[in-house]
């Protein structure tokens, strides 16, 4: 074993290739470390940054350069700058500023301070969006006000104003209602601001004051100098006992770049995407290649070992399997089966996986047929039968070690396939749509591509790229494994 | 006697990885005009080397690393290309491999085989080089249809008759047979032997006769050359070599003959151990790993041919200390 | 004997030869056999047809194929009636043998029938189909495998050598490039973004002035049309043919009988394009002879790319509206067409190899 590993390695295409998949293997199984998404295609992990954004490094080039950058600030109570007005306490535990108003106007402003670069670059981020919870504990006969602030130097936006819905005809600016004496989620999104809920958005005029939702962050965003700050305020109008808890925001400014690969039509992360269909595509091929493998073995030993009838029955079989034309059957088969709802609880992935299967093990049965009647000629075979050595004797101690290298070879050699059959019905859109796979990113991309939006390179580029490493790689360790596990070659005689 | 072709010193390695493999070293031999001259040695003592080494048809990886081989007064090996190709290739010196070898191309039929070998040479019209291809087949006792066959379609002795007949399209001074009756059965090689001494007689060319068995010339040789390793054993004329053979080699190899006046013995006497590993062979004499008289001095000296009476030349020091 | 009259027997007794040879290559038995087998086989298919599309639709997926065989929006008729009246037209009322029979009966004879959705006869659809695929598909497999054979020969001939290992790992490599990628962004780039080639073939065969071209013109923007589906499908496909010509050549290189040829003095040029040619292009072209066969199952990616509309088209449209009568005709030609290419190639083979003998 320990000869075998050591000619293994001293193959330049076997390490390299073997490095290759070493680094998707480990890309697959840490997927979910690396990605915070499950499913980029799903309709709440989209839009995490401007749809159709390269990746952030790609602003060393320079149609790219001072495209602002998609950054989300996660602040921490520690980040917390509280200012007081009236009797007011506060106190800070790791999740939520709690502070304590007493009197009329008393107010607590909690600011976090950040630094967005915004002199830096060409354009304003494309939206933004500022989440927190909070808790605002009161009698219902207190007026209270929470309010939310952007603060660019000296200036600040009033974004949004919550106050409890009785109460809401006091202010001559918009109001959003607020709900007290529960936890509830703030949630501001630069979009979905207008002259009905902003404040900010209602003090300006024509047609501003229109489009607010889309012009807000370039609004904000722009300019010197560096310094900003998320304030929530709280503040106690009628005089009634107030506590408030405010959990620390967590602001996103979604720029024009994103991430190590960028973002796709939908906003959705292409990182994410490529690591989870390497996941997928990966888990597919190996197992799909295990079970053509698998067929192709039993039914090329049978037909190699018994002969006869039995042969020509399985070799028939396997003909007629052989002149039927793999792609369009796997195309009526998969269409037939779609269209009747037959399998409407069967998982998609399983009906591409078993007809796959079942339609590409000829060629492993031809290889192991043949070779299995080579086999059976040899005279450590013969001798073993005439010693009376049993049947399942011969395959287990003949036959399956010396098809070994083959065989191997085979699984290996079988994934590429696997996956180049798998993403062309994805890209063809008869496969898999409902989450990422090398294929459909591929389809996808070359839709969006035709599209006339450019050439989105860190979109399409990725996957294609991967298809062919990972098929290469595994097409290198399968000559390898196939070249140094045949005993013929150690024996000099092939 | 005139000398047909002689060999000096010749030295054809093959280059490995790391080392060469000394096939041919320092080999040195000669053959009389219009004689027999048998080539014998195991499998793997370099005479099928010697054989491409004249042909100057060496895989890339050999290399010709010393020696001479005269013909007709000029150095094949130093010669030009050209020359050597338009003077001497097969219309002087050609060459009967073996048959196993499949040395036709599977896809042409024995007759453009044929026809494109003569019209190489000789500046004659197609229908002339057919029919001297007919001719040809018809001379060794081929029927002419056979020219339409493809060289699947042929039986092992056909096959070797038809190379024959390629050797002596144009009518050789010089025919170099390599084991031309190997992997065929006994009765075809009785008549493949016959129709080349026949042959022999008729047309008078000399002949290099190359086999592991030396029984075989027995009967038709005129002088042998015994390998082995890739160096000289002994050579001589037929009859020293058969008669009284003073290399232990040769002595071993005439004692591994089967006799069928001595079938009673049934015992068949085989040379005990395998030929060395030429890439690291043995130093001083090869044989004497095998050699039931080696002795210190054959460990430490490559022993020098000495030539005794009647050109009979041996390379061992057992001779030595005769003298 | 005189020269010409040499010559003369000489041509008589070549042509003879070949005629026997073909006599004596293509005994009847053999033919029958091979035939017989082959009928089995695209009767295999009819029944397989048969089992997906009648009994797998109407008895386990009650679906009925008569309702998806009217377009819902089809000439404003009686939708209901016309249902009926396919039902009957199929014969869905009549018990399953006979309709069993029917089918294998329409198929056989390539009576495949109507298309609603196409207005059109569905053998008429498949004929129109087929022409641009065939004309993109064929040149581009002859061209690959010229430079297959190409390719092969100068790695065989350079074995070992830098050079080889270039040429060889690149070949390996086009076997993993997916297609479809490729086409996309080449497209992209040089009919999109530079203009270069016609984007779809409407445009490639419409004037300026959106009169659709005729005569040279016609041919001519086919021809720019077709360039560069050709020249990326030569790329991407020549692959396993050169290195089947590789691996074939250095084996015959290193075969006696090249070294026997030169022993002979035939000139070096002789033995590589005569010989090593001759006897190493035979994988490679055993290889174009079952790719041509299936020549047409790839197709559909090509024709996505390229907006143009073949059978692969075809066959995707019927399946995404899962129109049987289509699918069914379209899928069953494609696997006649198999059939008798494969069965040609076995009758050519012995041709091309003549140790290869009909059994």
């Amino acid at each position: 074993m320990n000869k075998t590993l050591k000619s293994l390695f001293k193959r330049k295409s076997f390490l390299i290739s073997f490095a290759i998949l070493i680094f998707f293997v480990i890309i697959s199984a840490t997927a979910n470390l690396l990605t915070p998404y499950t499913n980029p295609y799903e309709f709440s992990q989209e839009y995490i940054a401007n749809p159709y954004s390269p990746p952030d490094w790609a602003s060393i080039f320079p149609q790219y350069s001072g495209l602002p950058p998609t950054t989300t600030y996660q602040f921490t109570t520690s980040h917390a700058v509280v200012q007081k007005e009236g009797n007011v306490s506060f106190t800070k535990n790791s999740t939520y500023v709690i502070g304590e108003l007493q009197g009329k106007n008393s107010c607590l402003n909690v600011s976090y301070p950040f630094t967005y670069n915004s002199p830096a670059y060409k354009k304003a981020p494309s939206s933004f969006s500022l989440n927190f919870t909070g808790l605002i504990k009161t009698s219902s006969s207190t007026d209270v006000q929470v309010n939310i602030y952007l603060i660019h130097g000296n200036k600040s936006y009033f974004l949004e104003s919550f106050v409890p819905v009785d109460y809401s005809f006091n202010f001559l600016y918009p109001t959003c209602p607020l709900p007290v004496n529960s936890v509830s989620n703030f949630s501001i999104e630069s979009g979905g601001l207008n002259f009905v809920n902003s404040p900010y958005i209602s003090s300006l005029s024509g047609s501003a004051r229109l489009e607010g939702g889309i012009l807000i962050p370039s609004l904000i965003f722009k300019g010197d100098p560096t310094s900003y700050n998320v304030m929530v305020s709280v503040k106690d109008l009628s005089g009634g006992p107030v506590s408030a808890y405010i959990s620390p925001p967590k602001l996103k400014n979604e720029g024009y770049l994103y991430g190590i690969l960028g973002t796709d039509f939908r906003g959705s992360s292409v990182f994410s995407e490529f690591v989870l269909g390497a996941r997928f595509d990966l888990e597919l091929s190996v197992a799909t290649s295990l079970v053509i493998v698998g067929i192709g073995l039993i039914l090329g030993l049978i037909a190699g070992y018994k002969g006869g009838k039995t042969d020509t029955v399985l070799n028939s079989v396997t003909d007629f399997f052989l002149t039927i034309p793999t792609l369009p059957l796997l195309i009526v088969l998969e269409s037939v089966l779609v269209a009747t709802n037959l399998i409407l609880n069967v998982n998609k992935a399983f009906i591409i996986f078993t007809l796959i299967a079942l339609l590409s093990w000829m060629a492993t049965m031809k290889i192991i047929r043949s070779a299995t009647f080579t086999l059976k000629g040899r005279t450590f075979v013969e001798a073993s039968r005439a010693l009376g050595g049993g049947s399942f004797h011969i395959l287990f101690k003949h036959l399956i070690p010396n098809l070994l290298g083959i065989i191997v070879a085979q699984i290996a050699y079988d994934v590429p396939t696997v996956i180049l059959v798998e993403s062309g019905l994805d890209f063809l859109g008869l496969g898999i749509t409902s989450f990422p796979t090398w294929g459909n990113m591929l389809g996808y991309a070359s839709h969006e591509l035709t599209a006339s939006n450019g050439f989105v390179w860190w979109w399409i580029l990725p996957p294609g790229l991967g298809i062919i490493l990972l098929s290469a790689a595994f097409y290198f360790i399968g000559t390898a494994l196939r070249d140094v596990l045949s005993p013929y070659k150690t024996r000099g005689e092939a | 006697m005139e000398e047909e072709i002689s060999i000096e010193k010749l030295k054809t390695y093959f280059k490995t990885k790391s080392d060469y493999v000394k096939a041919v070293d320092d080999l040195s031999m000669s053959v009389k005009k219009g004689q027999i001259m048998g080539l014998a040695g195991e499998s793997g003592s370099g005479k099928s080397t010697v054989v491409t080494t004249i042909f100057r048809v060496l895989p890339s990886n050999a290399e010709v690393k010393g020696g001479k081989i005269t013909f007709e007064g000029n150095d094949i090996l130093s010669m030009d290309e050209k020359k050597f190709k338009k003077e001497i290739r097969w219309k002087k010196i050609s060459w009967i491999p073996q048959v196993s070898m499949d040395s036709l191309d599977p896809l042409y039929t024995v007759k453009s085989q044929m026809m494109e070998t003569i019209l190489t040479h000789e500046d004659v019209s197609k229908a002339e080089a057919a029919e001297r291809a007919y001719k040809a087949l018809e001379s060794v006792k081929l029927n002419p249809e056979i020219a339409e066959k493809y060289p699947h379609e042929l039986s092992g002795g056909q096959k070797q008759r038809v190379i024959i007949a390629m050797a002596l399209l144009l009518n050789p001074s010089l025919v170099i047979a390599d084991e031309p009756t190997t992997a065929l059965d006994v009765v075809t090689q009785a008549s493949i032997v016959e129709l080349l001494t026949k042959k022999k007689k008729e047309m008078g060319f000399s002949m290099i006769f190359v086999t592991h068995d030396l029984s075989l010339l027995a009967t038709m040789a005129d002088a042998v050359t015994v390998m082995y390793a890739g160096q000289l054993a002994e050579s001589g004329n037929a009859e020293t070599i058969f008669k009284s053979p003073e290399h232990p080699y040769t002595k071993l190899l005439l004692k591994s003959i089967p006799d069928i006046r001595k079938w009673k013995e049934r015992k068949l006497y085989s040379i005990p151990g395998e030929p060395p590993n030429l890439e690291n062979p043995p130093s001083g004499c090869r044989f004497r790993t095998r050699c039931p008289f080696a002795m210190e001095i054959c460990k430490d000296k490559v022993p020098e041919p000495v030539t005794l009476k009647g050109g009979h030349v041996v390379a061992c020091h057992l001779l030595g200390d005769k003298k | 004997m005189s020269r010409s009259k040499m010559d003369k027997d000489e041509q008589k007794h070549r042509k003879s030869s070949l005629l026997s040879r073909i006599s004596s290559r293509l005994p009847v038995r053999y033919l029958v056999k091979r035939i017989v087998e082959r009928f089995l086989l695209i009767f295999a298919v009819v029944n397989f047809l048969f089992f997906l599309f009648w009994i797998f639709t109407l008895y386990i997926a009650h679906l009925n194929p008569a309702e998806l065989y009217i377009p819902l929006d089809y000439k404003n008729a009686n939708r209901a009636s016309e249902i009926a009246g396919l039902d009957r037209q199929f014969g869905f009322d009549k018990p399953l043998y006979v309709q069993y029979v029917d089918y294998v009966k329409s198929m056989l004879t390539f009576h495949f029938g109507y298309s609603l959705i196409y207005d059109e006869s569905i053998t008429k659809l498949i004929i129109t189909h087929l022409p641009i695929d065939l004309l993109i598909l064929v040149p581009s497999l002859i061209l690959s495998t010229l430079l297959a054979i190409f390719l092969g020969l100068f790695s065989a001939l350079r074995y070992g050598k830098l050079s080889d290992v270039v040429n060889s790992n690149a070949a390996i490599i086009t076997y993993f490039i997916p297609a479809f990628w490729v086409f996309t962004i080449v497209l992209d780039y040089l009919g999109f973004t530079l203009g270069i080639f016609p984007t779809n073939i409407v445009g490639a065969l419409t004037a300026s002035n959106g009169e659709p071209l005729k005569g040279f013109a016609y041919v001519a923007g086919l021809l720019k049309f077709s360039a560069l589906p050709i020249i990326l499908l030569t790329l991407l496909s020549y692959g396993v043919r050169m290195i089947l010509t590789k691996a074939s050549a250095v084996e015959v290189m290193n075969s006696h009988f090249i070294t026997y040829l030169r022993a002979r003095g035939v000139p070096e040029s002789r033995v590589v394009f005569r010989h090593v040619m001759r006897n190493s292009i035979i994988p490679a072209l055993t290889r174009m002879g079952v790719d041509f066969a299936f020549i047409i199952t790839g197709s559909v990616f090509v024709e996505e790319i390229f907006n143009f509309q073949g059978i692969g088209y075809l066959l995707l449209d019927a399946a995404e509206s899962l129109n049987i009568p289509v699918l069914g005709a379209t899928f069953f030609i494609i696997n006649v067409y198999i059939v008798i290419v494969l069965f040609l190639l076995d009758l050519v083979y012995p041709f091309i190899d003549p140790r290869v003998k009909y059994d």
